[in-house]
């Protein structure tokens, strides 16, 4: 195999290209499928991805294919790194990954992404906020399931 | 469970179609776009079970999922241990709200540190007044089953008589199930009565009860509990 063919193209939505190794971007089962199907060239576009959210993707995907491959790093290590690759994303680079795992399909992002929100997101307020989940509750059905679980209450 | 999921869905976008364009576009600004009920439903079974119990009150859509046995299930494989984080809502407790009741927070349950207990998929089986009795420790419900109107007779002054109650999962049917055996066996000095054992099965959902397993086979006496697969 020659040099180019270890390398894949993958085009963003806004037009960002980003050279990777092929092993890198295999751990997406869509790109996967689409280099197995050889329905697209050495350029992929991914349009369901923006840059800023492709650039984050590739770099867990990096980290991931390098310690599948030679096993340098514990897993140990690799669950703070992955620990540390979440912490500082604010609520919409999160929700955008998780969006993007799930498009990509990369089932073990997807988990540490939806780990993270879930992690994250403490209070009913801010789940109806996030996931625009309207209350649709009446005030007396609201209160009498508050009641029915009262001790999950208590902080 | 994909139309399921679907149906939920569609039902969803048809609420929102009705909502102003106005209120759109302060949501764009958090989330850029709309997480699917699939993603959601992911994200929530990542949550702690109190957080979960707390969530209930979300929507009406939220409310009966999080009690779903299908929410129930993806629960299960999510977490690592079942054992110490099942989320069941007993269902025959739908029927019947007197048997349940919420617990105190430092789990002072009359029946705790009873005999024969047993542990499957988070739930705990305990076996309290020779009624069987059910808690499941993540949402702190229990139930206590009724008693079996057993067909063998009330034991004599020596005989031996026994109930002993298990507790199995179903995955073909999905059920969770318990196994009563009632047996005697007779005073082996006086030898008055014959040894006898009857089997019994309640389904733990909206209306079970208690049914008989005839099987021809000697009588059974159960001495040890029952062995634990996969659970």
């Amino acid at each position: 195999m020659s040099k180019s063919e270890k390398k894949i193209v993958l085009k963003s939505l806004d037009n960002e290209a980003f050279e990777v190794e092929k092993a890198v971007a295999l751990q997406s089962q869509t790109i996967w499928v689409m280099c197995e199907d050889k329905c697209v060239g050495n350029e992929i576009p991914l349009e369901n991805v923006t840059g800023q959210i492709l650039a984050k993707v590739i770099d867990y995907c990096k980290k991931h294919a390098v310690v599948d491959g030679d096993g340098d790093e514990s897993s140990e290590e690799l669950k703070n790194w992955d620990t540390e690759f979440t912490k500082n994303m604010d609520q919409s680079t999160l929700f955008n990954m998780i969006l993007a795992a799930n498009y990509l399909n990369i089932k073990s992002l997807l988990n540490l992404t939806c780990q993270a929100v879930a992690d994250k997101t403490k209070t009913i307020d801010e789940f109806h906020t996030f996931l625009n989940i309207e209350n649709n509750f009446t005030p007396e059905e609201e209160a009498q399931i508050c009641q029915e679980n009262l001790w999950a209450f208590d902080d | 469970m994909a139309k399921y999921l679907a149906l939920i869905s569609s039902l969803q976008r048809k609420k929102r179609r009705g909502r102003g364009i106005k209120r759109r576009r302060v949501d764009v600004l958090v989330v850029p776009e709309e997480i699917p009920l699939e993603l959601q439903i992911k994200i929530m079974a990542r949550l702690p079970v109190k957080s979960l119990m707390r969530f209930k009150c979300l929507s009406r859509l939220w409310s009966s999922l999080i009690r779903s046995r299908f929410f129930i299930n993806l629960y299960l494989t999510v977490c690592h241990n079942p054992c110490e984080s099942a989320l069941v809502s007993l269902s025959s407790s739908s029927n019947g709200a007197d048997d349940e009741r919420s617990l105190d927070k430092d789990l002072t349950l009359p029946w705790m540190g009873g005999h024969n207990t047993m542990v499957l998929r988070g739930l705990i089986l305990n076996t309290v007044c020779r009624k069987a009795c059910i808690y499941n420790p993540a949402t702190r419900q229990s139930v206590t089953l009724p008693a079996i109107k057993s067909n063998i007779s009330a034991p004599q002054k020596y005989d031996l008589n026994t109930v002993v109650y298990f507790l199995g999962h179903d995955p073909v049917l999905d059920q969770y199930k318990v196994v009563c055996t009632v047996a005697k066996s007779p005073d082996i000095l006086e030898s008055t009565t014959s040894a006898e054992s009857e089997h019994w099965v309640f389904v733990l959902e909206a209306g079970g009860s208690w049914k008989r397993i005839e099987f021809d086979q000697n009588p059974h006496f159960p001495t040890r509990r029952g062995v634990c697969i996969n659970g």
